[in-house]
């Protein structure tokens, strides 16, 4: 339990997939005008990295592994990411109207979102269990889903701002993004595995 | 388009960093050191040059309904040669850009030249726009390396796979870590594309007033 | 349904081939991917004992010695992974550890030689997460240098824990990392050179 903590926290917090690792700086950048699509982003985002831990979790340990194929990672993970975004898509489109409308949109752009790729490549390469890489992959998405949330809220006051004109739109955003990077820094210092008892 | 203007355009009026804000994620996380820079790049060139003719010599066989898978197919082999080649012959470098070479594969950049540019043009062309675009993208990002390393450590051209410790330009307590700190990164570049900007708007109005 | 399978046919024949070019490319490189990270820690082992030209692996003394340490109480020597012993010309020139203490950034893989004369003989980090340009200066030979010498039943620290080691500016963390490695080397060996355990001198 104690592990599964750490994970969960520190991808949130300590090494929050935007801020201080950066994965997945498209979206985050691009889809972050506004809070509300922010936000309908991010749990699109979430239900999908989470899925595609275990996914390709199992993937690598129950047929890469056994067949000795571990180089076919990259390409097995990125058409798997591929597939399960066009399967959570039809899913939802039957299932649930409403919220293929809210998610709708965002989900065919998840493919290209790095942060999805990078936390299956993470789990492996940090060679967790199941259930890690399930934590790791949620945490890592609800890391994101902080980040792009909290800046899309600063997007949307930024706006009423008077800007440098060479600095409208994208300067002022990646600015913005290194102050925030350097609010979590403060987190780095944590010893996590202290607060929750594992060594 | 020649050859030339294929070549040349990626690198200063089309160039993939600053004037068409592609390939963030690598371009912040490994731009530590010039070193780091040159290798993420010429990495990436490769996979783009590779991907780039492939795509286009494959084009009039590919169905449109499933290129996209195919882009992705073709793209991910080439990461992958790239990943195991570095991983034997430098060793060290590898494991500095470690997580950043498998995800070549998501770098839109690589992406958008294949569905964009490769898919519609022949293979000539197409080795020149993955070229140009590659190096373009590879200055940039030494560029931004350069400034990073210079203001963070006081050094330039470290290369740890060598033991070289790198040029000494001031002492290590005048630097400002900072600027190597993922923070630094983003804010660096971002003054640094706003820089920019300024330069071109300032030549916009000057040919106006001319 | 023609279509579909003539698109699926497209696919896979491409698959295949993109398969087929990486069994090639895995094929010319594996051997030497695998070789490289026996020639990182062999090249580490010959930095910190430079007096042996023979390492052997004791995981199994090593792990026998853990348990008994453990026995009173409190698990012992947690962050020493692996131990080798370092011969010349048939003879034991010392002891080699690796520790992996926890620094800024992740684990720092430290191996830390101490030779037959109870002292420290080397001190190599193969690999670490530290900040560049500030805790990654763990890996200059400048700072390691500093734990050379030291002799067995010293306790090591750096100087703000009231030590003797000048830990790297702005680096504490870091650096308190290495001499916490440095220090459960030294109690490794002191326990495994008393207990005379592979002392099997040959």
């Amino acid at each position: 339990m104690g592990k599964l903590l750490v994970i969960f926290f520190g991808g949130v917090l300590l090494n929050n997939f935007i801020l201080s690792r950066f994965l997945g700086i498209c979206p985050f950048i691009g889809i972050s005008q506004r809070v509300d699509t922010a936000a309908g982003m991010s749990a699109a985002v979430i239900f999908v990295m989470g899925l595609a831990s275990v996914v390709t979790w199992f993937f690598h340990n129950m047929i890469l592994v056994p067949l000795g194929l571990e180089y076919l990672q990259t390409i097995g993970f990125i058409l798997i990411i591929a597939a399960l975004v066009q399967l959570v898509e039809m899913v939802i489109q039957k299932t649930s109207p409403t919220l293929y409308q809210a998610l709708g949109i965002y989900l065919p752009l998840i493919t290209t979102n790095c942060a999805v790729l990078g936390v299956t490549i993470l789990n492996i390469s940090e060679s967790y269990n199941l259930l890690e890489a399930a934590v790791n992959g949620v945490a890592g998405a609800s890391g994101f889903a902080l980040a792009i949330i909290l800046f899309a809220a600063i997007r949307e006051r930024m706006e009423l701002s008077e800007i440098p004109e060479s600095l409208k739109g994208f300067p002022i955003a990646l600015i913005t993004a290194g102050l925030m990077s350097m609010a979590f820094l403060g987190f780095a210092g944590f010893r996590l595995e202290a607060l929750f008892g594992v060594m | 388009m020649s050859f030339k203007s294929e070549f040349s355009k990626g690198i200063i009026k089309e160039n993939p960093t600053f004037r068409m804000l592609l390939g963030m994620c690598p371009t912040l996380a490994t731009s530590l050191a010039i070193s780091n820079g040159i290798g993420m790049g010429l990495a990436a060139t490769f996979v783009l040059v590779g991907s780039n003719v492939i795509i286009s010599a494959l084009r009039k066989v590919t169905p449109e309904k499933i290129r996209i898978p195919i882009f992705v197919v073709v793209i991910a082999t080439f990461v992958t040669t790239v990943d195991l080649i570095m991983a034997a012959f430098l060793p060290d470098l590898h494991e500095v850009l470690g997580i950043f070479i498998p995800l070549i594969v998501v770098n839109c950049i690589i992406f958008a030249r294949a569905e964009a540019f490769a898919f519609q043009h022949g293979i000539v062309d197409s080795l020149a726009d993955g070229l140009g675009m590659g190096l373009g993208w590879t200055l940039a990002l030494c560029g931004l390396s350069a400034i990073r390393e210079l203001l963070g450590t006081g050094t330039l051209l470290a290369i740890p796979d060598f033991g070289f410790p790198g040029i000494r330009v001031f002492d290590q307590s005048l630097a400002a870590v900072m600027v190597i700190l993922p923070p630094g990164g983003f804010i660096t570049l971002g003054l640094l594309i706003g820089l920019l900007n300024l330069v071109a708007n300032r030549k916009n109005k000057r040919a106006q007033e001319g | 349904m023609r279509e579909v399978l003539r698109l699926g046919v497209v696919l896979l024949v491409i698959c295949a081939v993109a398969g087929a070019v990486l069994a090639f490319v895995n094929g010319i490189t594996s051997d030497r991917i695998a070789a490289q990270a026996t020639i990182k820690l062999e090249q580490a082992l010959r930095d910190v004992l430079p007096e042996a030209d023979e390492f052997r692996d004791e995981q199994e003394a090593l792990q026998e010695l853990k348990q008994e340490a453990s026995q009173e109480g409190k698990p012992r020597f947690t962050i020493t992974d692996k131990m080798y012993t370092g011969y010349s010309q048939g003879e034991r020139r010392g002891f080699a550890f690796m520790c992996s203490p926890s620094g800024y950034g992740g684990p720092i893989e430290t191996v830390v030689g101490v030779s037959s004369d109870r002292k420290v003989s080397g001190v190599s980090v193969i690999r670490h997460t530290e900040t560049p340009g500030l805790g990654a200066n763990i890996a200059n030979r400048e700072f390691q240098m500093r734990f050379v010498g030291i002799p067995v039943g010293t306790e090591v620290k750096v100087k703000k824990d009231g030590g003797d080691i000048d830990a790297i500016t702005g680096a504490t963390v870091s650096s308190r990392a290495v001499a916490n490695a440095v220090n459960e080397a030294l109690q490794v060996f002191e326990v495994v050179t008393d207990k005379g355990a592979p002392e099997n001198e040959l």
